[in-house]
């Protein structure tokens, strides 16, 4: 495959994090496993987002890309266990992850008309 | 041709990391753009080409689209003077450490696929998974068509303006149930952001 | 394929869809009273379910349709007639708190009827696509329930914490059954139950179990996933939050009875200490967290975290005996509760706060309402002779019975005796401010409608009934459980 020439190329940095190293150097055929490892990264990307940021607009994003994560897990195992069911499980998630977007967004709008903010430390009125 | 896997791989992990770490807003909603695109390239690399499509109308079309309005709307478009982060980072980069390398390490020490990848693997067409939608996951869909329902309608009651509801009691062409207690619709501050 | 096995689903959907159109053509004077229909029709299709399934039950009306996907069993009856009890009461509920909602009194109702759809699709799921669906149904429909008063900021704010932290445990769902379907290759429980035993030491496939666990957990607010409970059972309107600690919470653990018994029986037989180790820090938890509370509404949230874990004490046990104890505590739960949130909002229907101070004098303003809340918090604390008491007892005989297999569950069963004893506590603090506090704000009587008086009056009588004559319903519960260890059902 013309995967390892790239990853051949790309390897010339060698200080690249332990993941992409991974991603460049064990590349000769790719398998399952790698994306598997990208899907997973991408979820403890979302994950570190909704955990750290302040803003809820970026936790929202965070969110979608810890949904889009299992997507793209799912579309790889029914690829390689050759199974569409799969896939028509990735629609319904990508509907829902729409519609979580739709009522979130709504109610950042709304929030932000009261408070002039979206920032989580200000979603404070409801302390002990 | 696809582009081979590490380039998409590095391309969509590099923009997730910046939507994640950029301070102003609308940077990171396209870096988290640039990510699904990214996404969708490996889904059609992956042969789900339906898949692929739908990422981008979906995710690229409308999320995308809706989050900067929503960044537009609350005039998050500034970057802000104090930090990005919370307070408590320390242990959000702790836990998701945690959780990748317990992922990283169940996904190499187990058997995920007993049977090795079949190179010739059947292109997953529009066909299939339409059939698939009609007939065995049927009533999920169904399903989905009344939440889609729910949110479509709570989505806008929430978004509502209230002040545009109070105009139309005074006028009284009110469609709406008039509060018994006056004091529960709240004017909102008069230098709002949501006037654009 | 048996689409009548799906009628009750339809009918409460088309109800559903009627409420939310009826809203054009009514004058909307008219449009409160929406929510006494709906209740009525929520009524009698419990009544026709009731009349009709006790008799089918026997004559084998259960059944799967779509491939399995759908199945009408002993449990699906048991927790939909559950819901439909819940909805109507919460509708009613509705009505007597419209007077707060500024815009659209019957797009609340109807969310409601679609949050109760999805909790009846809930009951019948049998497969991860099902499970997903129905439970998202559930929990999108409640971000929108709970910051429905959004000229409020508590509601707005509850609303968005919900919605974060209901979002990142649907993405564990999400990546779990990603994981465990992408090692085994099943959607459905059943055909998974098959192969479930092979992958025991599948590190992906065990990952992928905890990740929906944690799902689950967040629906039923257990320990690590209980910090939206305070804040949002705070914020979201009463009768949202009465219908979020009720319906919610039994579908979450109708699922997880599920998931846990019929999906994956040969990995739970080995997580008994995760099981005892959650139930126990979710009962003192939420105990130890009720006892500085003084808004109402909070307490109630921590307490219904402290019965999250008493409830997790039939599933650690494991026996159908457990499992039972589950379904009654949960029948328990729903009468009062809902009598407690009922009283809250007629209380503090012109107050700002839900504070414990607010209850003073309710004794010379309502004798009815006071008694109300008098028992529901001695049913709460679980003192004979109220449902609390016999569902928290069948819980413990459960969890004890179990000792002798493993220690670890007498030392369960004590730390809920602790939890028990902490509970009395806040519960007579509640009870105290009713009957022996000075400065009342106000001596007005409080006037309750006739169809509030009746779901009233239901509570009591079902508060009473559980605890005093519990052969009934117990007798319903083992039958609804046996659906779990033996599904039998051929795959049409």
């Amino acid at each position: 495959m013309a995967d390892g020439r790239w990853g051949c190329a790309l390897g010339a940095f060698p200080h690249l994090p332990f993941p992409i190293s991974y991603l460049l150097y064990k590349k000769m055929n790719v398998g399952l496993e790698h994306y598997l490892v990208v899907s997973a990264l991408l979820f403890a990307l979302g994950l570190l987002g909704v955990i750290t940021r302040r803003n809820l607009l970026v936790m929202y994003m965070s969110l979608e890309l810890m949904l889009n994560s299992a997507n793209l897990a799912l579309v790889s195992f029914s690829r390689f266990n050759d199974n569409l069911n799969g896939q028509v499980m990735v629609f319904f998630i990508i509907t829902v992850a729409a519609a979580e977007v739709a009522v979130g967004l709504a109610l950042i709008v709304a929030l932000y008309r009261k408070r002039q903010s979206a920032h989580v430390e200000d979603l404070t009125s409801m302390k002990l | 041709m696809t582009p081979p896997f590490a380039v998409i791989a590095v391309l969509t992990i590099a923009a997730a990391v910046a939507a994640m770490t950029l301070r102003n807003l609308v940077h990171s909603a396209l870096a988290i753009a640039v990510a699904f695109i990214g996404l969708a390239a490996t889904y059609l690399q992956l042969n789900a080409q339906f898949v692929g499509l739908t990422q981008i109308l979906v995710y690229v079309g409308a999320v995308a689209i809706l989050i900067v309005f929503a960044i537009l709307l609350t005039r998050g478009g500034e970057a802000p003077e104090k930090s990005v982060f919370s307070l408590s980072w320390i242990w959000g980069v702790l836990v998701t450490l945690a959780v990748f390398a317990t992922l990283v390490w169940a996904i190499k020490h187990s058997f995920v696929v007993e049977r090795e990848t079949s190179v010739t693997a059947p292109e997953a067409n529009v066909q299939q998974i339409g059939q698939a939608l009609m007939t065995r996951f049927v009533l999920p869909l169904e399903v989905i068509g009344l939440l889609l329902t729910a949110a479509l309608v709570g989505a806008v009651i929430i978004a509502m303006k209230e002040e545009s509801v109070k105009a139309k009691i005074e006028d009284g062409r009110s469609k709406m149930d008039e509060p018994a207690n006056p004091s529960s619709i709240l004017h909102p501050p008069s230098s709002r952001g949501g006037q654009r | 394929m048996n689409l009548s096995l799906m009628s009750l689903e339809i009918s409460v959907v088309a109800l559903g869809l009627v409420v939310l159109l009826a809203d054009l053509w009514l004058p909307a004077e008219r449009r409160r009273a929406l929510g006494y229909v709906a209740a009525a029709a929520l009524g009698l299709l419990l009544l026709q379910n009731l009349s009709g399934c006790c008799s089918c039950c026997v004559a084998g009306g259960d059944g799967t349709a779509f491939g399995g996907m759908f199945v009408q069993d002993g449990l699906s009856v048991f927790f939909k007639r559950f819901f439909l009890l819940a909805g109507a009461l919460v509708l009613v509920l509705a009505v007597e708190f419209s007077d707060r909602i500024a815009t659209g009194v019957s797009e609340y109702y109807s969310l409601i009827i679609f949050a109760l759809a999805g909790m009846l699709f809930a009951a019948s799921a049998n497969d991860f696509a099902m499970l997903f669906v129905s439970i998202e149904l559930i929990t999108i429909t409640f971000y929108i329930l709970t910051s429905f008063t959004r000229g409020k900021v508590a509601a707005l704010e509850a609303g968005v914490k919900y919605l974060i932290l209901g979002a990142l445990s649907s993405a564990f769902m999400v990546y779990g059954i990603a994981l465990v379907w992408g090692t085994t290759g099943k959607f459905n429980f059943n055909e998974l139950a098959q192969v479930a035993g092979n992958f025991t030491d599948n590190k992906v496939f065990l990952f992928g179990v905890v990740f929906i666990l944690a799902g689950l957990g967040f629906k039923i607010a257990a320990f690590p996933f209980q910090m939206w409970t305070p804040d949002v059972y705070q914020g979201a309107p009463t009768p949202t939050t009465a219908f979020l600690a009720v319906g919610s919470k039994a579908a979450g653990f109708v699922l997880l009875l599920r998931f846990l018994f019929t999906a994956i029986p040969s990995v739970t037989a080995h997580w008994d200490k995760l099981l005892i180790i959650i139930s126990g820090i979710t009962i003192l938890y939420g105990n130890l967290c009720a006892i500085p509370q003084r808004n109402l509404k909070r307490l109630l949230g921590y307490s219904s975290i402290a019965h999250a874990g008493y409830l997790l004490l039939g599933v650690a046990a494991m026996t159908s005996a457990g499992q039972s104890a589950v379904l009654y505590y949960l029948s328990g739960y729903l009468f009062t509760t809902l009598a407690a949130f009922t009283v809250i909002a007629l209380v503090m229907r012109h107050l700002d706060s839900e504070d414990i101070a607010g209850l003073a004098g309710l004794n010379q303003r309502s004798p009815l309402l006071a008694a109300t809340l008098t028992l529901a918090m001695v049913s709460l604390a679980g003192i004979p002779p109220l449902a609390g008491f016999f569902g928290k007892f069948l819980l413990l005989k459960a969890v004890i019975e179990q000792g002798a297999v493993n220690h670890g569950y007498y030392c369960l069963a004590f730390t809920a005796l602790v939890g028990v004893v902490i509970s009395l506590y806040y519960y007579f603090g509640v009870i105290r401010a009713i009957y022996w506090s000075k400065d009342a704000a106000s001596r007005e009587p409080i006037l309750i409608s006739t169809p509030m008086r009746v779901a009233i009056v239901g509570c009591i009588a079902g508060i009473f009934w559980l605890g005093v004559a519990p052969g009934a319903v117990l007798r319903l519960a083992e039958s609804a459980v046996n659906a779990l260890h033996c599904p039998g059902l051929a795959l049409n």
